[in-house]
């Protein structure tokens, strides 16, 4: 049989119809995905027996119980929250979830190093603990020997864990007063809770029992407090049983916050306060108010200036909207008002947290359920008054160099109620006033990127000799410094967390390590430990502890036992609280009041204002944010390495600005080059920027990515207190 | 005229040769290609499930346990076996090796698992039995009565069991008589919807 050239076409069809209509090509469809699945060079975790090990995040201060999944003990390869933790009971937010790219990222620093070239050339030199030791601990002696302890100082990012104390007792005995604590709202909240109440502890509020939550720019689901106990409250809120409570959110940008909340109030930039004591104006000439404070006929006097008219000029809310707004919190169910800009980040001027504080008194929900209180302290085993030697106590004399301590009213030229400010100490160690600083440690802290105007840090380590960084992971900080001691990353490690910002109730939550160190690292603690004693005088004898694992329990044995967490959720506000509605002074009484923003440069020149806002889907703090995170954020905040900030249609109009034009951000502290997206929710003449990206120091996986905003915020000082609050700068925006 | 009936040749022959070259794709599909792409491997030794539970009176869970925290152990290890084993109770050449190979040098048998699924799925034994009141014959068959071991089959390219796509090269479900005929991710999503229980990506995608 001869084939012809149409046969074997036909043959060649048909062959082809046959392997469509057969299983060859569906089935290899199939196994080529799964082969891609497969491919050798593709890292897969290794495989083994699983467990699971309970310990407390640390990447916030949240306090959230974590259950880590391990293969054969020793591989974290997955972390959840803990079903039985209080705080999140089984919840977890995004970084949490993403804490294993903190731990096994390319970024962790792998032995203790000795910087080998020009400062932040990225030069060094990978040295051995005896060694790194050695040289802090000579460096220490070093200004001891020369009687000046007080020129090493602290710059610390733990504020409520054991190394907080831990780092307190050490520079006590050893005779430096510069313990500065990067800046938060319990700066504000602890200042608030001396002045106004008597008990120096951060704010709780206990919004699962509030009917009518009032928020004054505090975005509750931005991040703000415990992020997932708020997270959970919000579905409390929503689908739980009994009345649905209400959800008020005054602020100037929308957020996630606002667009959950059951009303929005957008007020002009900066008036909340404004807002707060029309309300109080409301509530006193209505006669609703249920409860009142010391120092009652002052404010009322105060108050009495602030009519919905006035206010509503000021705050750009409608004078009947201020009127309903007060009469429907006075008669609310379990009110409360709750105050602090952002997640918490932020500190606040006195005046304007007082302001919140007194509408809170009026409606009654000062120490009452649903309503807001001093935090209860943890009543922990101390561990009794640090030695202080006869060089320590001289050091001590010395004073910081921030002005702070001394409690309120203060002394003639001394910050009162505040602990610490990490700006003004900057300031002095740059001016050499009225001392130098000759060794800065820096832990659990990356000032250099987190602190707002982060030039500050940046000039004032030019002036500092000797920089020593505790970072677990390579940061903008650690970059700067001479020395580097890496600690254990917080899965590594022991540590604890006491009660987070914002819960009603106070608690204790330990972590534990649950896997073995993957690197040379060592525990900040039991590093500190031999340098004390290599140090010697009072400090030697400060830290009797052999491990950084007795040092954590010796403060909560008796509360915890075996366990990792002790809490009392029944106790409510402080030992006992009063409360004034004044803010006494030296001087003078002063009453809450609202004044308007304070702000660098001259609004010709920089006719708009910058404003941060806050993300869930970002960090701020020395964990910079994790790819899995960074993943997450829309086009509209990050696309490509480009960095978007929001802008009104209205101004974007008069400026000639479309949306995703490139344009220069101009402020008084510097020029970056930034992307527009046109937004409703920003008010006209406001530019909203995100906080949390613009690393450099990092891998390529995390540096690069857009700008950091703290490189063109700028600072502005609460003149009662000295906090500074960055919740505004003077802007000009140019197309480019 | 020549020229129509070559046509008419033509055409009578082309079709069959079209029908040739389809059939034959079809013999090479259905019949060559499953015997290429899955290989055979024999269990390192024989276990009679049949044997265990008929003779020996042992139940299901006696070696398929929960542990204490609730998860399932799967296939016992060698210390289990060695329970009962430690010196033969039978003169099963099966044994023998078990005794020898596995029990005198304390390793453990590298069995072959005819059920388990990809890396990629999350499959919890106490979800399914306990939560569910699911019977293991539904997703095992009568694997417990079994006196041999049926040799291991997988496919060469994924090097999975052929037990997940399942006997038939098809892999159409309308042609599945039982659950466990194959347990692909439709199967997983099929029962889960007659369940109704969840099919959101990370119930089983963790």
């Amino acid at each position: 049989m001869d084939i012809s050239r149409r046969t074997f076409v036909m043959f060649g069809v048909g062959a082809a119809a046959g392997f469509v209509l057969g299983p060859i090509n569906w089935k290899l469809m199939d196994d080529g995905a799964i082969w891609t699945q497969n491919w050798p060079w593709v890292p897969v975790p290794e495989d083994g027996e699983t467990s699971y090990a309970t310990s407390t995040c640390k990447l916030c201060p949240g306090a959230c119980g974590i259950k880590v999944r391990l293969i054969d003990g020793k591989r974290a390869i997955k972390i959840d929250g803990d079903p039985d933790h209080p705080v999140n009971k089984g919840g977890i937010c995004a970084l949490g979830l993403s804490g294993l790219q903190v731990v096994y990222g390319p970024d962790r620093i792998k032995s203790p190093l000795r910087r080998d070239g020009e400062r932040g050339s990225g030069q060094w030199k990978a040295i051995s603990w005896e060694e790194a030791i050695s040289q802090l601990s000579a460096k220490l002696s070093e200004q001891r020997m020369s009687a000046k302890p007080h020129s090493v100082a602290l710059i610390n990012g733990e504020r409520n864990g054991a190394m907080n104390r831990f780092w307190e007792r050490f520079l006590r005995s050893y005779g430096s007063p510069n313990h500065v604590l990067m800046p938060s709202l319990s700066d504000t909240e602890e200042a608030i809770g001396e002045v106004m109440h008597g008990v120096r502890s951060p704010m709780g509020y206990d919004l699962e029992g509030s009917g009518y939550i009032l928020s004054f720019g505090a975005e509750l689901l931005d991040g703000w407090g415990s992020p997932v106990r708020m997270m959970l409250a919000y579905g409390n809120w929503r689908g739980g049983e009994g009345t649905r409570p209400r959800l008020v959110h005054v602020s100037s940008m929308s957020s996630m916050s606002s667009s959950k909340a059951d009303e929005w109030v957008a007020v002009r930039p900066g008036t909340e306060a404004a807002l707060a004591l029309g309300m109080a104006n409301v509530i006193l000439n209505e006669g609703l108010a249920k409860g009142s404070g010391g120092g009652m006929d002052a404010f009322r006097q105060v108050a009495s200036e602030y009519t919905p008219d006035r206010v509503s000029l000021v705050t750009g809310v409608k004078a009947e909207d201020i009127a309903r707004l007060a009469r429907e919190f006075a008669a609310a169910t379990h009110p409360v008002a709750v105050w602090g800009r952002g997640r918490g980040d932020m500190p606040e001027r006195l005046a304007d947290a007082g302001a919140v504080q007194c509408l809170n008194a009026l409606v009654g929900a000062v120490g009452a359920t649903g309503g807001v209180a001093p935090q209860p302290a943890v009543p922990l085993a101390g561990w009794g008054e640090a030695p202080v030697d006869m060089v320590a106590a001289a050091g001590l004399g010395a004073g910081r160099l921030d002005g702070t301590g001394g409690g309120w009213p203060p002394a003639p030229g001394a910050r009162g109620a505040v602990g610490s400010l990490a700006h003004d100490f900057l300031q002095a160690a740059d001016q050499n006033a009225p001392y130098g600083v000759n060794v800065l440690m820096v832990y659990e802290a990356n000032p250099a990127y987190s602190l707002a105007e982060a030039r500050l840090f940046r000039e004032a380590a030019g002036k500092i000799p000797y920089i020593v960084s505790f970072a677990s992971s390579m940061d903008e900080t650690a970059a700067m410094a001479d020395l580097i001691l890496p600690n254990h990353t917080y899965l590594e490690r022991w540590d604890s967390t006491l009660t987070p910002p914002g819960l009603q109730y106070p608690l204790v939550s330990l972590t534990k390590p649950v896997i073995d160190p993957l690197y040379q690292t060592r525990h900040t603690a039991e590093v500190m430990m031999e340098v004390a004693k290599a140090v010697g005088g009072s400090a030697a004898s400060a830290l009797p502890w052999s491990s950084a694992e007795e040092m954590v329990k010796s403060e909560v044995a008796s509360l915890v036992g075996e366990g990792l967490v002790w809490c009392d959720p029944a106790a409510r506000g402080g030992d006992s609280f009063g409360f004034a509605m004044t803010l006494p002074g030296r001087e003078e009484s002063r009453v809450p009041n609202y004044q308007s923003a304070n702000l660098t440069g001259s609004a010709p020149e920089y006719p708009l204002l910058l404003m941060p806002f806050a993300n869930a889907r970002m960090t701020q703090n020395n964990i910079a944010n994790p790819p899995y995170m960074t993943k997450t954020l829309e086009d509209t905040v990050l696309f490509g390495q480009d960095l978007f900030v929001r802008l009104s249609p209205v101004t974007a109009g008069d400026l000639e600005i479309e949306e995703g034009d490139a344009v220069e951000l101009k402020t008084p502290g510097g020029t970056v080059k930034v992307r527009v997206t046109l937004d409703l929710g920003i008010p006209p003449g406001v530019v909203g920027i995100p906080q949390g990206l613009g690393h450099v120091a990092q891998s390529e996986w995390i540096a690069g990515k857009g700008i950091n905003a703290n490189d063109v915020l700028m600072i502005e000082r609460d003149p009662l207190s000295g906090l500074a609050r960055w919740h505004a700068t003077r802007a000009r925006v140019t197309k480019i | 005229m020549e020229t129509h009936s070559t046509d008419k040749g033509a055409g009578w022959r082309s079709w069959l040769a079209f029908l040739v070259g389809f059939f034959a794709l079809q013999v090479v599909g259905w019949v060559i290609f499953p015997a290429l792409l899955y290989g055979t491997k024999t269990q390192p030794l024989n276990f009679s499930h049949k044997a265990h539970v008929e003779n020996a009176g042992v139940g299901c869970e006696d070696c398929h346990a929960f542990r204490e925290d609730g998860t399932f152990a799967g296939i016992p290890n060698v210390a289990k076996c060695k329970e009962c084993h430690e010196s033969a109770v039978t003169e099963s050449p099966a044994e023998a090796t078990l005794i020898s190979e596995y029990i005198a040098k304390n390793k453990e048998i590298p069995w072959l698992v005819y059920a388990r699924q990809p890396d990629c799925v999350f499959f919890s034994h106490a979800a399914h039995v306990k939560l569910g009141q699911m019977e293991c014959t539904i997703c095992h068959g009568d694997h417990g009565k079994t006196d041999q071991l049926r040799p291991y089959q997988y496919n060469r390219i994924t090097k999975y069991s052929r037990d997940i796509w399942g006997k038939y090269i098809s892999g159409i479900y309308a042609f599945k008589k039982h659950p466990y005929d194959s347990m692909k991710m439709d199967d997983c999503g099929t029962c889960h919807k007659e369940q109704h229980v969840s099919n959101a990506c990370f119930v089983c995608h963790k």
